[in-house]
């Protein structure tokens, strides 16, 4: 028995040990603090958040769920792990402290195992979706009424989000206290969520923006109450082949209405000396220099085929040379696919400490994270549509923020009336946008160190001016390289090759030559020997 | 004894031995004579060969194929098959896949495509139901359809440059061609579902068809209907080879002065007309196979990427000009597939210009067409894109190994034959000048048969060259639908071809003098020296 004890004691040291030198590391390292920190959570403690799902409810209104729950939740800087009911094993529950329960659809949970431990939860439960009989006894009391196709609006304090079409809208049928989200269709008033004990429900939930941001109201009650939030501009998908005349003249409205932006720049490895770059570099250059911050966009995983390694030696040059080029980016611009790589062999994505996450243009099909687990970012901002800030109305005239950190994600305009317009909309709602820089961000990939906070950009500790002056753009680069000459390339296989038939033929023809002048000459022996046989004849002849 | 020797009656052989006690040693006899008259044959031994080659490469363990890229998925769900999905993209690639799914029941595919090579797999399709019972098509019994149709092209082949005849020599020539095309770069095509595998075989019949009616050695009826057949096959395989079906119903239009006979005449007109109509009624009706991807390369990696200055080539067609960025740079790895198919790049890149625009550019610009028919023949020389795997997956090969079995022809093309356009002029100079001779007199002398040989070498030429030059202007370097596969083979069909020739004449020569007599002149020379004969 005793000898067991102590088994079982020296295998925890043995586990233990390194976990502490993981932590020290932790501390001198401050590049990938979070996930770390994860990490060693996952083996110690409790973990945080499990995420359980019956569906991803492809094709109904219902698709997006997960994914935007996910957002969310990388959002809120909340790592957490997802399963299915189906791949449920008993007792997985009991490992965390808090569980996210989210229901797609209405069909029967078969897992028994799930079923009983849901009953035995003691942790904090959010329940989004349709309830299920029998599942949690806490909920059987609720009347849940059902409306098919309504208009409704959200509501949350001072401000209120309108004009959400939901098609199978499931309210709880009781009036909402003083100060909760609400769900207002026509004239009734329902509660956007319940709290009954250890579960909170919410009985409704489709995955845009509108809802996200309700829900995001409550996990971040639930999580992360005293993380502050700021509201951010965004302009995505600038290539060195957009309309850099438009950049220009967006950069300069935006700074005479002293709006900070951010410009979500993609990079492009190939040709990056070439003059077209140079020209993006400066037009870069002087977004920094009218209070515009520069982001760069997750490389496509589908354009990286070879490895991670390839992304990193790409990622190395191009910031490189984006430093080089006096451009600071500060952070990372990513769509939702990223969940669904295993984010901590990303070098050197997971470089970077801050970010905003959108939406993408083309709807992912959902994945379930590589691994089960999502990742999150030490600060990050929700992507959200100017058109939802329109559909918006607050209270006062001062636009507040948005319950968890948001960036409204704008388009480059195409034209001027255009730019006028965005303008109109951001000045006339009275937001309350913070600058980039002002936020702590922080990467270091290669030699670079880059920090924010305050207003100030420091690479390598040393604060650098973002003041813009023009450099000339070489107009003369030479597109094609001259080939370099040497010998050894000179004699390369073909010209072997070439020189070997070259070389054949004339020996063919020197022997041509020889036997040809062998057979010229037999020729005339024999005309000879004929004449000798001849000649006397007609000479013979002749003078008589 | 005699009629044994025609082979007419070897079958019966059998089943006499059964009932007569033939003596033994007459029998070896006469299997020996029928092994010799008919197996024996150069052509037909090299046809052996060939097929014990690819029975060992194509359908033995381990089997060996080409890698999917993707492109022939529409050939694929109209034949009513489906990828397993065992293999991620960048795997199907990388490795040989061997079994494809068949639809049970209803094919649901939107991107179906139905070309001359669907009759084909749906051939083989049958077969493979006709064995197993599984609803998995092993690409096998396709491959096995296609093989009987490339021995047979192989036949025609060996025919023309032996002229049916058996000497050393010609078992030279035949053991040339089989180094040649039974190359397991090219036959490993015949495993996958690509056109190449298709047009191997046909672009053969076609050019052979040709020149064995100039020898007058089978049936003008039967060859002239080869011809017609395979054209028709082959410029029905693709969108784009409808003007190559154009011009060869001209050419089988013409056809008709070969052989006087009047139905001889109304077949050719028949068949020709036919087959110009069929040609323009598939550019009509068959889908476009101009990807993005291929309009892509062609401005990236063919245009921008030879110009002395990318901007201006930009603005030659009205692109922004900071889209030089994109030089050189490949459609999978540049640019997120969501940005390149947004309007915006729709707008004002890819709508700037079309394979048209980019040929007029071209006219202009002859010093980057050259430099770019320089890297398409170097390319072209690489008969298996570099890419692409040969073998399965189980076989536990790093990803994207290629097999290195029988390749000697291959290795010497892509390693030590020049690949660039100056050789390939000077090697076309040389044989329209050699040949050239045969059509001038057939033309002078009226007797069209004769110009048939020029005619069936030219076909090849112009099929290869026209395909060359249709690869750069619409993909660049990256040509992704086995054109310049055509061009590596046509000019091995003619380098062949003239090398058949080539050692047939110095046989001929070789026979025609007379060694007994030059010995003695040799040893002669000495004591006719003193007579000094010369003047």
């Amino acid at each position: 028995m005793m000898k067991r004890k102590k088994l079982i004691f020296l295998v925890l040291v043995f586990i233990l040990v390194p976990m502490t030198g993981l932590n020290d590391q932790e501390n001198m390292i401050q590049v990938n603090a979070a996930q770390n920190e994860i990490t060693g959570n996952n083996m110690m403690e409790p973990k945080e958040v499990l995420v359980i799902f019956d569906n991803l409810g492809i094709g109904t209104a219902n698709s997006n769920n997960l994914n935007s729950l996910e957002t969310l939740l990388s959002d809120l800087t909340q790592t957490a792990e997802i399963t299915m009911i189906d791949d449920y094993q008993a007792g997985r529950m009991m490992d965390y402290q808090k569980v996210i329960i989210l229901k797609n659809s209405e069909n029967a949970i078969d897992n028994e195992s799930f079923r009983l431990d849901c009953q035995k939860f003691s942790g904090e439960i959010v329940y989004i979706g349709f309830i299920s009989t029998g599942l949690l006894p806490g909920l059987e009391g609720l009347s849940i009424e059902c409306q098919m196709g309504r208009t409704v609006s959200l509501n949350k304090g001072e401000m209120t989000i309108n004009s959400i079409w939901v098609e199978d809208l499931r309210v709880i049928n009781q009036l909402p206290s003083i100060g909760e989200a609400t769900i207002v269709a026509g004239e009734k008033r329902y509660p956007f969520s319940v709290k009954l004990n250890n579960i909170t429900v919410v009985p409704t939930y489709i995955g845009n923006q509108s809802f996200q941001l309700c829900l995001g109201d409550l996990l971040k009650n639930w999580l992360t109450p005293s993380a502050a939030v700021s509201m951010l501009v965004l302009v995505p998908g600038i290539y060195p082949f957009s309309d850099l005349n438009q950049v220009v003249a967006m950069s300069d409205a935006f700074y005479a209405s002293g709006i900070p932006f951010a410009l979500g720049v993609v990079l492009i490895d190939d040709n990056m000396d070439y003059p077209a770059m140079a020209r993006f570099y400066q037009v870069l250059r002087y977004v920094q220099s009218r209070n515009g911050t520069i982001l760069i966009h997750r490389p496509s995983p589908e354009t990286v085929s070879d490895s991670d390694t390839a992304l990193a030696e790409k990622m190395y040059a191009m910031m490189n040379k984006m430093v080089e080029n006096r451009i600071y980016p500060l952070g990372l611009v990513t769509g939702e696919d990223l969940f669904f790589d295993d984010f901590n062999s990303l070098t050197p994505l997971n470089a970077f400490s801050s970010g905003i996450i959108i939406s993408d243009p083309v709807q992912a099909t959902q994945i379930i994270p590589a691994g089960n687990e999502t990742w999150a970012l030490n600060r990050a901002s929700l992507g959200i549509d100017l058109e939802t800030v329109v559909n918006t109305q607050s209270q006062p005239r001062n636009f507040r923020n948005y319950p968890i950190s948001t960036a409204i994600v704008l388009s480059l305009p195409k034209d001027e009336a255009a730019l006028t317009d965005q303008v109109e909309v951001i000045n006339n709602k009275w937001l309350s946008l913070t600058d980039y820089k002002n936020l702590e961000n922080y990467w270091s990939i290669g030699q670079n160190t880059i920090q924010s906070g305050s207003g100030e950009i420091r690479l390598n500790g040393m604060p650098v001016s973002l003041a813009y002056n023009e450099e000339p753009v070489d107009d003369q680069y030479a597109y094609q390289k001259p080939p370099e000459y040497n010998l050894a390339k000179l004699f390369t296989a073909g010209n072997v090759f070439l020189l070997t038939v070259v070389g054949i033929i004339i020996i063919v023809f020197i022997i041509i030559v020889i036997f040809s002048r062998r057979i010229y000459l037999n020729k005339f022996r024999k005309i000879v020997d004929q004449d000798e046989h001849k000649k006397p004849v007609s000479e013979e002849d002749k003078p008589q | 004894m005699d009629k044994d020797i025609n082979g007419k009656n070897n079958n019966n052989n059998v089943i006499d031995s059964r009932k007569i006690p033939v003596d033994s040693k007459k029998m070896h006899e006469k299997i020996g004579i029928w092994i010799f008259t008919y197996l024996l044959r150069p052509s037909v031994l090299g046809i052996l060969v060939l097929f014990g080659l690819l029975c060992f490469v194509l359908y033995l363990n381990p089997v060996i194929g080409m890698g999917d890229d993707g492109s022939t998925a529409g050939v694929i769900a109209g034949s009513d098959l489906y990828d397993l999905g065992e293999l991620s993209p960048q795997e199907s690639m990388a490795y040989f896949q061997k079994d494809w799914g068949i639809r049970q029941y209803y094919n649901d595919a939107t991107n179906i495509q139905i070309t001359a090579q669907t009759p084909f797999i749906l051939t083989g399709k049958r077969l493979d139901m006709a064995f197993t019972w599984d609803w998995l098509f092993d690409m096998r019994f396709y491959a096995a359809v296609i093989t009987i149709f490339y021995l047979l092209a192989m036949y025609l082949l060996f025919e023309t440059v032996t002229y049916g005849k058996r000497s050393k020599w010609t078992y030279a020539v035949v053991a040339l061609g089989v180094v040649i095309f039974g190359d397991t770069a090219y036959t490993v095509w015949i495993n996958s579902f690509y056109t190449q595998a298709l047009s191997f075989f046909l672009i053969i019949i076609l050019g052979t068809s040709l020149i064995v009616m100039g020898q007058e050695k089978l049936n003008d009826f039967l060859l002239v209907s080869l011809f017609f057949l395979s054209s028709l096959l082959f410029c029905l395989l693709n969108q784009q080879y409808a003007f190559l079906g154009v011009c060869l119903g001209i050419l089988g239009f013409n056809l008709k002065y070969v052989n006087p006979r009047k139905r001889y005449k109304d077949l050719c007109r028949i068949c020709g007309s036919l087959l110009i109509v069929v040609s323009l009624a598939g550019w009509i009706f068959m889908p476009n196979g101009l990807t993005n991807l291929s309009k892509y390369h062609s401005m990236t990696r063919g245009v921008l990427m030879t110009a002395e200055n990318p901007e201006t080539a930009l603005e030659y067609f009205g692109i922004n000009p900071q889209y030089a960025v994109l030089t050189g740079s490949s459609y999978y790895e540049a640019i997120s597939p969501a940005t390149m198919n947004s309007s915006e790049m729709q707008n004002n890149f890819f709508k700037k210009f079309n394979p048209v625009s980019v040929a007029v550019y071209y006219a202009g610009n002859p010093n980057q067409l050259y430099s770019m028919l320089n890297q398409a023949v170097d390319s072209s020389f690489n008969i298996r894109p570099s890419w692409l795997g040969n073998y399965e997956i189980a076989q536990g090969y790093p990803p994207g190994t290629q097999t290195k079995f029988f390749t000697i022809w291959s290795t010497f093309k892509s390693e030590i034959m020049p690949g660039n356009f100056g050789f390939v002029t000077i090697w076309m100079g040389m044989i329209i000048v050699v040949y050239v001779r045969n059509f001038r007199t057939g033309i002078i002398e009226k007797n069209e048969r004769n110009t048939l040989r020029f005619i069936g070498l030219m076909t090849w030429l112009f099929i290869g060259l026209w395909q060359l030059y249709f690869s750069i202007i619409t993909s660049g370097d990256m040509d992704s639908l086995g054109r310049l596969f055509i061009f590596s083979l046509t000019f091995d069909l003619v380098s062949f071809v003239v090398l058949g020739k080539l050692i047939h004449w110095f046989e001929k020569k070789l026979r025609k003098v007379d060694w007994e007599a030059q010995k003695k002149i040799f040893f002669n020379k000495g004591n006719q020296d003193d007579q000094g004969g010369y003047r």
